[in-house]
């Protein structure tokens, strides 16, 4: 079970417009959770709506198992869809919601009602069968919501945002939670998030989107790891940009050499992304250390374990270096401190993109 | 009085602030509104049941069970009979195609429904006349063929249904707009057709709103003066609505009668005003006990476990 969208083109308002979704293609990875993410206007959830039939595309197609849906209402397409804002019909109990999709198909009165409380107990909610949905939580009625789409035993799961609206705390149980669930049924699911964390725990295959474009596909670690552009890299993890130039085939962050990207020319400006934990401070050495390696400490912000250490960097940029506390605590430094950077990691783009 | 800030916990709509006015202007206030609701509402209302029973309860009567004034309900109830139905399917395939779609000439349609409401109902009337009267558009084939529409029922019952056809349209399109599509786009995934969606899922969505703008079509309906005054040709016993009752005994002197009638519109009016505020209190009654069960519920908020998931 799996799904395919080639060459997807959508325009809302005129065609002169930029496109919501532009020549989008990729394939979800079949029984596992593949992630659409994307900044907000990405064309993310517009992608998870032409997928659902809910939106019709202007050009390209959308397979489902292998089969060309593209013309086929949203009523025949059988996928579970599940929306940020529940969707759950409020006139009805929490049991008649769930057994709307089967009721709909004709199943037998008592075989329905068996399925029912099976995907209570599923979603563990086994009491709450005779509730309206107003009288739920909102991490209760979006487990209610997954339990409607599950029981028309959909080919693939579609999730927009499901955890969009709900706190940090229900959100954060509700994502285990949902491992758990894909364990269980095994379902081809996909789901969109602009929440990278949400999308580098749930997901094998996360498919980042940005400005209606697939800006990289791959798995969490590939993206975080060699990401394809100054985009991925900057909106996976968040780097400080350190600005350099192509000398001699390498571009300098500090006196950390790297190699310049392929096709960059002697003297190119080029811009370094360097990660918060790939960057490491410590005390200075005098008449060793490589003056571009001094800066100054300007704040020490806590963050549970960590912290984040500002650093003011002699070329006038700002970096932030994130250090365990017990790193830091051996160091003693303060804000004003004097202090060296060294650069463990980076990687270099040309400069194309400004933040 | 006033400078005195009380804070009663949970019931943050009923305390006094600061803000205020003293004592004297508040009851100033109260008495100057209590004076122009007696003037405008109350008197009116009043002097329509003191005048009708103001020769007993005799005269009341037998005012009521004359045959014209009898015809005269027959006549109303029939084309509130037609016109209100005839609204409501117009009202809901208005409503469903403003809120859920975007389509071209989308705002001239909402334009076309709020129509009737920005002329004034004489013109409504004139319409038709001039449509389907004698020297209308359509008058020389309708006698051709034998078929009244100007002074006779079917005049007044169209009359009617324009003057009443945004009444529906417009209740359900607010309530639908607020809703929004959601609902119905989940129960689009789920298989259903569009017909399932409206009866399951619009329609007891928009219930209350609904119910509301049928009660307010229907008032209008029996009470239209102007427009079926032009079109209905005052023929006794034959096409005079309970409204025209009122003005033909009224100008025969015949003030019994003419209030008598009156207060049976009056009455309709009340029930209706009653009927509403008990749709009110009914919708706004169960979303309370819901949330009272909510609240009592809240401590008792299962932890998400992944016992009794994992494989």
């Amino acid at each position: 079970m799996t799904v395919q969208v080639e060459r997807i083109v959508k325009h809302f308002g005129s065609s002169s417009d930029a496109a919501a979704v532009a020549d989008v293609s990729f394939e979800a990875t079949p029984k596992a959770i593949t992630t659409l993410l994307g900044p907000s206007g990405s064309g993310k959830s517009t992608l998870l709506r032409l997928i659902a039939g809910l939106e019709t595309p202007d050009r390209g197609r959308v397979l489902i198992d292998g089969k060309d849906v593209t013309a086929l209402s949203p009523q025949h397409r059988n996928v579970g869809f599940v929306f940020q804002s529940y969707a759950l019909f409020k006139h009805m109990t929490v049991a008649d919601n769930i057994a709307f999709g089967m009721k709909i198909r004709g199943l037998p009165k008592a075989q329905a009602q068996k399925r029912v409380a099976e995907l209570l107990g599923l979603v563990q909610l086994p009491e709450y069968g005779n509730r309206f949905p107003s009288q739920l939580s909102g991490g209760q009625r979006q487990r209610v919501a997954l339990a409607r789409a599950l029981a028309i035993e959909p080919k693939v799961l579609l999730l927009d945002e499901p955890f969009g609206a709900l706190d940090t705390q229900v959100r954060l149980e509700l994502r285990q939670w949902l491992i758990g669930l894909h364990e269980k049924t095994g379902i081809s699911t996909i789901l969109v998030t602009h929440d990278q964390e949400e999308a580098l725990e749930l997901s094998q295959h996360v498919v980042l989107l940005n400005q209606g474009r697939v800006a990289q596909a791959g798995s969490p670690h590939d993206l975080y790891d060699h990401p394809a552009d100054e985009f991925v890299a900057s909106f996976l993890g968040g780097a400080n940009v350190i600005k350099s130039h192509v000398s001699d085939g390498e571009a300098k962050v500090g006196s950390h050499s790297v190699r310049a990207p392929a096709g960059a020319g002697e003297g190119t400006p080029v811009q370094a992304f360097v990660r918060p934990h790939n960057m490491k401070v410590r005390r200075p050495i005098p008449a060793r250390d490589n003056p571009v390696d001094l800066g100054k400490v300007e704040r020490l912000t806590r963050v549970g374990g960590y912290v984040k250490v500002y650093v003011s960097l002699p070329s006038g940029e700002s970096v932030v270096v994130l250090m365990s506390k017990g790193e830091l605590e051996a160091l003693h430094v303060e804000p004003g401190d004097p202090v060296a950077v060294d650069v463990v990691d980076a990687k270099v783009f040309v400069q194309s993109y400004s933040i | 009085m006033s400078g005195i800030v009380t804070q009663r916990t949970g019931n943050a709509q009923r305390r006094d602030t600061q803000v205020g006015e003293s004592l004297l202007v508040r009851v100033l206030l109260i008495l100057v509104a209590l004076a122009f609701l007696g003037i405008f509402l109350v008197a009116p209302i009043a002097t329509v049941f003191v005048s009708a029973f103001s020769k007993g309860v005799g005269p009341y009567l037998a005012a009521l069970t004359q045959d014209e004034t009898l015809d005269a309900i027959g006549l109303t109830l029939l084309t509130a009979g037609i016109a209100v139905p005839l609204n409501v399917v117009f009202g809901i395939a208005a409503a469903w195609l403003i809120s859920k779609y975007d389509f071209w000439g989308k705002s001239l349609l909402i334009t076309v429904v709020d129509l009737p409401f920005s002329v004034s109902p004489v013109i409504s009337g004139l319409i038709f006349v001039l449509l389907f009267g004698a020297r209308g558009w359509f008058g020389p084939w309708l006698s051709d063929h034998d078929v009244k529409i100007i002074f006779a029922v079917p005049g007044i019952v169209m009359a009617t249904t324009f003057v009443t056809f945004p009444l529906v349209a417009r209740e359900l399109i607010a309530v639908m707009q607020a809703q929004g599509s959601d609902e119905e786009e989940a129960a689009l995934t789920l298989g259903a057709s569009g017909l399932q969606i409206l009866l399951r899922i619009t329609l007891p969505k928009v219930r209350w709103g609904l119910l509301y703008g049928v009660i307010l079509c229907n008032a209008r309906a029996m009470g239209e003066f102007g427009a079926v005054s032009v079109v209905s040709g005052h023929i006794r016993g034959l096409t005079n609505t309970l409204p025209l009752q009122v003005e033909i005994l009224y100008n025969e002197y015949n003030f019994v009668g003419a209030f008598a009638v009156a207060s049976l519109l009056s009455a309709l009016a009340l029930v209706t005003l009653c009927v509403k505020k008990i749709a009110e209190w009914a919708a706004s009654s169960r979303q309370a006990k819901r949330d009272a069960s909510a609240r009592a519920l809240a401590p008792v908020r299962t932890a998400v476990s992944l016992e009794g998931i994992a494989p």
